[in-house]
């Protein structure tokens, strides 16, 4: 028996297929139930229930799930538009919050699930790559003074999933401002869903919040994105807030435009110089007949191959070509995310955090359909 | 004679003993053969980021080859560019030590191709950097090595 009860709140075809198994894992933790909102599209909660039976707990009604004494965590991967609202509810209950990325689909959702989680007390968190490898190795060098005085840091979060080369010859994106939809099918708004991952890294290991944001947008490489008339790729080019300049390029890229699993790095330029922290460094290269990778078949239900679930049932061959050193677990968030409930410290991303995240990628789209930077 | 080069990043390069040359006329034209050849589709946006040995006269140099071959890798000149930083970006020169603040320079094309360009140059310390560039099929990847940068006589064309 786990110290903390944990409800599930989503399932299937949502990032809590990976989180849900990682707090399985952690011998702190027991998960006691998948739960929702009730009346939800068919589809939701029919996958909803698949994860509850995959993981062997019930599916429980989100408020009789929060009623249980014998819960202290709620891992929070709702769609997107309705996460203000769900994190709001949980956090009332008095739960601890291990919170999906990106917060929230506005600056105002975001806002609310800080200000509820705040006013509860409860210990929370969203999931980034701040506790990777590669991403404490950038911010030991900078923290140990190696870098010297800090000039520039450059994050790129790339993923290489999906069939390239589909993109209409003619799409020339003309972005517009957040109509405030994120879940699609098919595919992801990219700047939206990777970008965070950047963003927050820059913040963190920066320590400084975004003063100035100019933002691009494209339709490069898939006709799901141009036909749903989202991005898959973004840039933006920040000032922080004491002058120091900073840049982000996130996206998708295509499966077989990677040795791995995508361009994950951060570089960092400062008086002593320049260093560049990857998710694939250190890394051998390996050469011999193996069959070469080849995109995966496209799957009917999540053609970018954004899930594990969807990506069992099709066994793509696995990229052997490129080995790093070492890989952080995912898992490793969630660790960090119970050692904080355990000593009583606060995250190093804390939902308040994330309110600028959501902010600095608003005002990308914005200047990205204005051509102007935006100010915060 | 020394001839400079290290196509494949830090970890290859052994003493002064180098195995190839390195300059942005071979890095562009290599990269416009893959180009030419189809190897990555359409190409749509790059990452370029470098930081030399030198100062502003250098930078300065250095934003005009990075300019230069996201031109010719796209196929003519950008309809927009926004920069940050440096002494030449929007926010204006910066005195005294923040004159080797880097330059960031956002590109676009009119058929929506975009470039992330930052040149950067330093007294003391690493140079190197790299370079992406994402095409509607592929990508391609290089990484700039420390020794490419030692000598500003061996990166001007």
């Amino acid at each position: 028996m786990g110290r903390y009860g944990v409800v599930a709140v989503g399932g299937n075809r949502t990032h809590l297929e990976g989180y849900a198994r990682s707090f399985v894992a952690d011998p702190r933790c027991e998960l006691i139930a998948v739960a929702d909102e009730p009346d939800l599209p068919e589809y939701r909660e029919g996958l909803n229930r698949l994860l509850a039976s995959e993981l062997g707990v019930p599916y429980l009604p989100l408020e009789q799930a929060l009623a249980r004494d014998d819960v202290q965590i709620v891992c929070m991967c709702a769609d997107v538009e309705r996460r203000g609202r769900v994190a709001s509810l949980c956090a009332a209950a008095g739960k601890h919050l291990y919170l999906d990325k990106p917060l929230a689909g506005t600056v105002e959702d975001a806002e609310t699930i800080a200000d509820a989680v705040d006013a509860a007390g409860v210990v929370n968190q969203m999931f980034t790559h701040v506790t990777a490898g590669w991403t404490s190795a950038a911010r030991g060098a900078i923290e140990s003074g190696e870098m010297g005085e800090l000039r520039a840091v450059h994050c790129d979060m790339l993923m290489a999933k999906g069939r390239p080369g589909t993109v209409p010859e003619d799409a020339v994106r003309q972005e517009k401002p957040s109509d405030g939809r994120f879940t699609f099918v098919e595919a992801k708004r990219e700047l939206f869903d990777m970008g965070v991952y950047p963003v927050s890294l820059l913040v963190w290991l920066t320590g400084q919040r975004v003063k100035t944001v100019y933002g691009i947008t494209g339709n490069y490489f898939f006709k799901e994105h141009a036909s749903l008339g989202i991005e898959d790729f973004g840039a933006l080019v920040l000032t922080m807030e004491d002058g120091l300049v900073a840049s982000v390029t996130a996206g998708r890229i295509g499966a077989t435009s990677h040795p791995r699993g995508g361009q994950q790095r951060v570089t960092v330029i400062g008086s002593s110089g320049i260093a560049t922290f990857s998710e694939g460094e250190p890394h051998i290269e390996v050469f011999n007949d193996d069959p070469p990778f080849v995109a995966p078949t496209v799957h009917p239900f999540d053609p970018m191959s954004m899930w594990a679930s969807t990506s069992r049932e099709l066994q793509p061959r696995p990229k052997g070509r490129w080995l790093p050193f070492d890989v952080t677990e995912q898992r490793a968030d969630i660790e960090a995310f119970v050692d904080c409930i355990d000593s009583g410290s606060v995250p190093e991303v804390t939902a308040r955090d994330a309110v600028h995240h959501v902010e600095v990628i608003m005002a990308g789209y914005e200047s990205a359909a204005s051509g102007e930077p935006v100010e915060l | 004679m020394v001839i400079r080069g290290c196509l494949y990043g830090q970890s290859n390069c052994w003493g002064t003993k180098y195995l190839g040359r390195w300059s942005w006329e071979l890095l562009g034209s290599v990269v416009k053969g893959v180009i030419d050849r189809g190897g990555i589709g359409r190409p749509a946006a790059l990452r370029l980021t470098v930081h030399v040995r030198g100062g502003e006269a250098e930078a300065r140099q250095l934003q005009v080859e990075a300019e230069g071959l996201a031109a010719a890798w796209f196929g003519g000149k950008p309809d927009s560019a926004y920069a940050i930083g440096g002494s030449g970006g929007s926010s204006g020169p910066v005195p005294g030590e923040n004159s080797e603040r880097p330059t960031v320079t956002a590109l676009k094309w009119p058929k929506g191709e975009s470039a992330i360009l930052s040149v950067s140059a330093g007294a003391q310390g690493s140079t190197g950097g790299n370079v992406m560039l994402m095409g509607s099929r592929g990508s391609l990847y290089h990484e700039i090595g420390p020794s490419d940068f030692d000598d500003p006589e061996s990166w001007s064309e």
